[in-house]
């Protein structure tokens, strides 16, 4: 009995240990569904993420009249049919089409295909469908059994329905067929011999409207976008849904993209694996939510998401997110980014979400603070914004938010229409845009370019900025960007817009220096040559002919650099935006001292090289200290630009520093001194011939 | 009198019982001793010769034996910037193995799992029992495999597995260094089932051709490698046993260990499998015999099935160390 006791114990444990070990596969794997996140089926008609958008009420289904008719035309010249054949040779198959009543059928309206003996759905291109009156098909080069278990014409990228019996009833044998004999299979037939026909009417379907219906329809009515979010219940959004405390870091807005997987990872339709692809066809739906600093939800929507970026996102995903009607909401409120030609601040139609991928690695802010220097400088840039971004919940990385610089945002920016712009690519020549022919024209002119004259059409001071960044911030993908010409006013002139200068600061490993440092590296060679080796590129030839040929512009490129090292490129704005970017990546949770340690040290080390640079290149010999002394509560305006007391700065040889009290409460200028010596005026101005001292003298305190 | 005859007719009864069992659970035995002496019987070669076909009885599973060498694993195309992951190229050592003939197909699959279905797309079935099985995810297939080295009986335990992906780029070349292993793009639609002309009102990228099917084909339809393997490209993306890496081929590389190369670093937030082949949705650039593309483990997609392979001697047939 006991021994029977002991074997019912061992019996009950291994039960219990079973359970046990049941449930722990059990939470396993719930753990593991929900550190992958998974939301399979599509977004917005079908799978759950659609269920679960529409049961939540957050989208609603729009009737077919209010469908935008923004979505693009379908290519009508493009049908196709299809058809399914069962044949015992190898042969050909061949389609002719007439597209008037009386025309004959002729070998420049022929499609043919080679088929293969047995069972198989050839596809034969068709032109516009609209316009085809009979098809005559040639089932095969060879006498034999055919059966045709199918026919099926595609227009618009819809199925057109030509009969009951999928069009096989309406086949009508013309030569060398005995005879049709139709089953449930399709239609049977013998081929007698070589030139056996068989006809296919479609003027006589026609009638019916079908085919005008399709062939004809002038917009795409995609159900896709047959959807509007409702205005409340952002909270419901997957997106919103799937990020909770956990996902926040102080000071970091989030934003969240919930895509069906299938989107992402599907292998030939997805965009993970297919990131090199471009265009309508390659967007899709997600939802999209946005979270600020403080943690609060203030935008909830589905946003159609591309693929963004070159070569580089093998190794990162960076994403542009289209706000459309069609989707929900139609613009992104949380980000009206300044640009500096315009006043207008738009809430951005498309949004770039921007991964700074290179090198691989991960150089986080190389492209922010490069647009920071750029703006500073007083280039055309747009504004950007740090973010963290979650994809299906899990973290991306640090990303930042830009503008698309595209028709749609200048069209915002200038408010109309009347602008002309190219973008700047390795695919565009010389002749591609009307504003390049132009831009080219000017600068192949056999006759010595002058400021004045090249002025005229081009924004030469936009010119030198926007070289400026590129040469400090050591930018060796720089052919990037928008030339933009204002045509609605007359005087107006061609200027560029800074994009994308993530390849800044890290010495490029495909250089010949690569034993210089990153503050080191190359800085007017980027910019400045008597060959440029950007052939393609107007930029460097023009600046460098102007730089060559008038002295004028010359000597306003370097009174310009030197303004720019020594009032807006400082050690106090250095400072400050390292401060911000180290804070930044500490929040983050981490502490990469050696990548802020060489933006640290570019920001500190650069502007020397530069100024060493452009004396030797311009023969300037070394540039001269001038310091200006005084209280503390003195501002100055030196150069035209404010500065506190304290001020110091370098200057070329021969130039001049103007300088004078902006802010002095409660004291009055009486005269200066300058390397001791009096000079009297509430201004001075004075030629830089050695390192200076000045010294502001109030009244009273001589 | 009476009552003896019904006990008679009783015992007579137990008896015909008895030995109506006894035959039958003899001829059960029986037949099941015979399926696996018969597959034992039908075990691979141990010394095969270079493209022997050899058929599991047991899974109906068909194998193609391809000697191992050295081949150059990669990207071939040194103009172009792109094609990163499948860059550099570098040399990869493979063992022998028995290679899947055909992608595994609907009904194979469906003797593991028969409530399995393919479902289909647009109207046309992927569910035929001679289409490559697809939805099922890296798991499955990896269970598919497990369970056919238990199929085959106690004495034979085969070692089935899915490919890697070096050695699924070595029979997918079968000795070849094109970019496919009939190399001109113009022809694909001859050799693989892929995005053809059909493809042309839906997608911007296709094959001007057509190859006679819109989704997958019966396994088989179009002609075989030169290594005897059929469908290597096109039809469905197969899986492969290696976790993807961007830079797999440059720590390949770099580690200078070419023999039988298995990539199993799990990347930062992500774990993703390879597969190859392209499919039927495919548009040129993935019908090629280096692409190389991630889909996380536990997808499963219309596209997507896998091919089997086996490991070249059985465990026990080695000799004892």
């Amino acid at each position: 009995m006991k021994k029977y006791g002991v074997i019912f114990c061992v019996l009950c444990c291994f039960a219990l240990l079973g359970t046990v070990l049941e449930r722990g596969a059990f939470f396993a794997g719930l753990k593991n569904a929900l550190q992958r996140q998974e939301i399979p089926g599509s977004i917005l008609d079908i799978g759950k993420m659609g269920k679960i958008l529409k049961e939540r009420g957050l989208i609603r289904t729009l009737p077919k009249e209010e469908v935008s008719s923004s979505a693009t035309s379908p290519d009508l010249s493009k049908s196709l049919l299809a058809i399914e054949l069962e044949i015992p040779v190898d042969t050909e198959f061949q389609v002719y089409w007439t597209n008037k009543k009386e025309q004959k059928y002729a070998i420049e309206r022929c499609s043919r295909v080679a088929v293969t003996a047995g069972r198989r759905e050839y596809v034969l291109p068709l032109p516009r469908l609209g316009g085809i009156q009979r098809l005559r098909i040639d089932p095969s080069g060879k006498p034999a059994d055919i059966r045709i278990r199918r026919i099926t014409l595609y227009s618009n990228e819809q199925e057109v329905v030509l009969s009951s019996d999928n069009g096989l009833d309406l086949l009508k044998p013309l030569t060398g067929i005995d005879r049709l004999r139709h089953d449930a299979d399709g239609v049977s037939f013998t081929a007698l011999n070589t030139d056996a026909q068989l006809e296919l009417r479609l003027d006589a379907v026609r009638k019916s409207k079908k085919i005008e219906r399709i062939a004809f329809q002038r917009k795409r009515r995609d159900t896709l976008f047959r959807h509007v979010a409702d205005s409340g219940g952002m909270h419901s959004f997957p997106s919103s849904q799937i990020i909770t405390k956990k996902n926040f870091k102080k000071n970091w807005p989030v934003m969240s993209l919930v895509f069906d997987e299938a989107d992402l990872y599907h292998p030939d339709t997805g965009l993970v694996p297919n990131k090199a692809f471009r265009g309508r066809q390659w967007e899709r739906p997600a939802s999209c939510s946005y979270f600020d600093e403080t943690g609060h939800l203030r935008f909830a929507s589905t946003v159609g998401v591309r693929m963004h970026g070159g070569k580089r996102m093998q190794f990162y995903s960076s994403y542009r997110l289209y706000f459309r009607k069609e989707y929900g909401l139609s613009r992104f409120s949380e980000f009206r980014p300044e640009i500096g030609f315009s006043t207008r601040a738009e809430p951005v139609k498309r949004l770039v979400v921007h991964h700074t991928a290179w090198p691989e690695g991960g150089w986080y802010f190389n492209n922010t603070l490069a647009y920071d220097i750029a703006r500073r400088v007083g280039c055309q840039v747009p504004e950007t914004k740090l973010t963290l971004l979650y994809v299906n919940g899990v973290e991306q990385g640090i990303y930042f938010f830009v503008p698309h610089i595209g028709e749609r945002l200048l069209y915002s920016y200038f408010g109309h229409n009347k602008f002309d712009f190219y973008k700047l690519r390795s695919s565009v020549s010389h002749d591609s845009f009307a504003l390049n022919v132009k831009l080219w024209r000017i600068v192949n002119n056999k006759n010595r370019l002058t400021m004045q004259g090249v002025g005229r059409d081009i924004d030469l001071d936009n010119l030198a900025r926007h070289l400026f960044s590129v040469l400090f911030c050591g930018t060796t993908d720089w052919y990037q960007g928008v030339a933009v010409l204002d045509t609605s006013k007359p005087d107006s002139k061609v200027f560029w817009i800074n994009w994308d200068m993530d390849q800044s600061f890290i010495q490029d490993v495909s250089s010949q220096d690569v034993l210089m440092t990153e503050w080191q590296q190359r800085s007017w060679s980027l910019v400045y040559s008597s060959t440029p080796d950007r052939l393609y590129d107007v930029r460097p030839k023009l600046f460098s002919r102007l730089l060559r040929e008038d002295p004028a512009y010359r000597q306003y490129v370097l009174t310009l650099y030197r303004d720019l090292l020594n009032h807006r490129l400082n050690a106090r704005f250095a400072e400050e935006r390292i401060q911000y970017y180290t804070s930044m990546l500490e929040s983050y949770g981490k502490k990469d001292t050696k990548y802020m340690g060489m933006l640290d040290e570019f920001m500190m080390k650069r502007p020397e090289v530069i100024r060493k640079e452009t004396e030797k290149l311009f023969k300037l010999g070394p540039s001269l200290l001038c310091r200006i002394t005084g209280p503390p509560d003195v501002r100055y305006e030196i150069d035209g630009y404010r500065e506190p007391a304290g001020y110091q700065g370098y200057y070329f040889k021969g130039s001049r520093i103007k300088v004078r009290v902006g802010d002095a409460p409660h004291k009055k200028i009486s005269y200066w001194l300058v390397n001791g010596k009096r000079v009297d005026g509430i201004s001075l101005d004075v030629e830089v011939y050695e390192n200076l001292l000045i010294e502001p003298i109030f009244e009273g305190h001589g | 009198m009476r009552i003896c005859s019904l006990n008679r007719f009783l015992k007579v009864m137990v008896n015909f019982s008895v030995m109506l069992l006894s035959i039958m659970l003899f001829t059960l035995s029986e037949g099941e001793a015979t399926a696996v002496e018969k597959a034992a019987a039908e075990s691979p070669p141990v010394l095969p010769r270079p493209n022997q076909v050899w058929k599991d009885a047991v899974s109906g599973l068909e194998f193609v034996w391809l000697q191992g060498g050295c081949f150059q694993l990669g990207n071939r195309d040194p103009g172009r910037t792109g094609f990163y992951h499948e860059k550099p190229l570098h040399t990869a050592c493979i063992d022998g193995f028995w290679m899947g003939r055909y992608e595994v197909t609907n009904a194979q699959y469906r003797q593991y799992k028969p409530e399995h279905t393919s479902k289909e797309t647009g109207g046309r079935s992927l569910d035929g029992d001679e289409q490559p099985v697809v939805y099922v995810s890296w798991h499955d297939a990896k269970a598919y495999t497990d369970w056919l080295a238990g199929k085959r009986g106690n004495g034979e335990k085969y070692t089935f597995r899915l490919p890697t992906e070096a050695e699924w780029e070595f029979a997918c070349r079968a000795g070849t260094d094109t970019v496919r292993y009939w190399n001109a793009e113009e022809e694909t639609c001859r050799y693989a089932n892929v995005a053809d002309l059909f493809y042309r009102i839906k997608r911007v990228h296709y094959h001007n051709c057509s190859d006679g099917f819109i989704v997958s084909s019966p396994v088989g339809s179009f002609p075989a490698n030169p290594a005897g393997l059929h469908d290597m490209l096109g039809n469905v993306w197969e899986w492969c046993e290696d976790r993807y890496g961007k830079d797999t081929y440059t720590k390949n590389r770099e580690a200078n260990k070419p023999k039988n190369p298995l990539y199993q670093i799990r990347e930062d937030g992500v774990d993703y499998r390879v597969i190859r082949g392209g499919s039927w949705l495919s548009e040129p650039n993935s019908v090629r015999s280096a692409k190389r593309s991630p889909s996380p483990p536990a997808s499963r997609y219309n596209v997507l099935g896998f091919r089997v392979i086996m490991e070249a001697v059985p465990k026990e047939r080695l000799p004892a160390r």
